[in-house]
């Protein structure tokens, strides 16, 4: 019985990254591209993305549009972010915003950020963690 | 729109463009133009003032609602932001300084933010434009308790100490 409620430390994770360059994500000098913070912006302060085993490996069924790009990071390498409050990655299939995606999941906290600044501070390791890990990169690598 | 954010073109300036590790957009300032056809795109040099303030402008047609990805910045926040990186760039170029082009996005709150990443080192800092405030965000792993440092960044002399971390 696989339980498809519990996200596995070593299950892939997409997210969908619009695909802007010089907003988005962002030229490397060895070539190709490292990932924007900005891709990581979130209102609730709760990232979403995508379980890769639920789409088949398949990241283009993630795309949030036709030109999006994306991402992939492995979900223990969230829950290693080093911070004072337990970081986890969780089911959350069918939200209102994606109500046909069984894939979808949060990345939260256990305590809310106290401040904008530790949610920058968030943003920045995931787009560290993500860090040109392109399941789908840009059109033209630099 | 003001003509402090839209800048023409200045005076030439002993601000290089060209850099070796801090991202292969900062070698020069390319930015994507409809050539007169209206067809066809194509590379040219734009001065990195001017580039900037278009860049920032773009971000004033951003969705004015947030749309799960991105917010448009007030005006007031995208002129004081143009601002900020106007006197960054001529402080680089008083002293003779390497100028390396930036990442021009927004955070959710409508914030414009600046992003450098240096591969050689593993450094990245990121400004952060309210309409009142500015504040830095450098980071150089992915501990947010141990590997990141953040703080204002209104003055000149918090402009220089921050340069001097991305790019030694």
């Amino acid at each position: 019985v696989v339980d498809n409620d519990h996200v596995c430390g070593g299950e892939t994770l997409y997210r969908s990254v619009p695909d802007q360059e010089g907003t988005h994500y962002l030229p490397i000098s060895g070539g190709g591209y490292c990932v924007s913070k900005a891709a990581f912006n979130d209102r609730k302060q709760q990232p979403s993305v995508d379980r890769a085993k639920l789409r088949n490996h398949n990241p283009e069924a993630s795309k949030r549009s036709r030109t999006a790009l994306i991402v992939s990071f492995v979900a223990d390498e969230v829950r290693n972010i080093e911070w004072s409050s337990t970081i986890d990655v969780v089911s959350d299939p069918n939200p209102p915003e994606d109500p046909n995606n069984d894939a979808h999941a949060l990345i939260i906290t256990e305590q809310p950020f106290a401040s904008k600044g530790e949610f920058n501070r968030f943003k920045q390791a995931l787009a560290i963690v993500a860090n040109s890990n392109w399941e789908i990169a840009p059109p033209n690598p630099a | 729109m003001t003509d402090t954010l839209y800048a023409r073109p200045g005076a030439t300036t002993n601000t290089s463009e060209h850099v070796s590790s801090l991202g292969a957009s900062s070698e020069q300032n390319p930015m994507q133009i409809r050539s007169f056809s209206g067809r066809k795109t194509q590379r040219v040099y734009v001065e990195p003032l001017a580039a900037l303030s278009i860049r920032i402008g773009k971000l004033l047609r951003w969705p004015k609602e947030w749309d799960g990805y991105r917010v448009a910045p007030s005006r007031d926040a995208a002129e004081h932001a143009f601002s900020w990186i106007k006197s960054l760039y001529e402080e680089l170029s008083t002293r003779g300084e390497r100028w390396h082009t930036p990442n021009v996005t927004a955070d959710e709150d409508g914030d414009v933010m600046f992003e450098w990443w240096n591969d050689a080192t593993g450094v990245g800092l990121t400004i952060y434009v309210s309409e009142e405030s500015a504040t830095y965000l450098i980071a150089w792993g992915t501990s947010m308790t141990n590997d990141m440092e953040d703080g204002e960044a209104t003055t000149p002399e918090n402009r220089r100490e921050l340069w001097t971390r991305l790019t030694s």
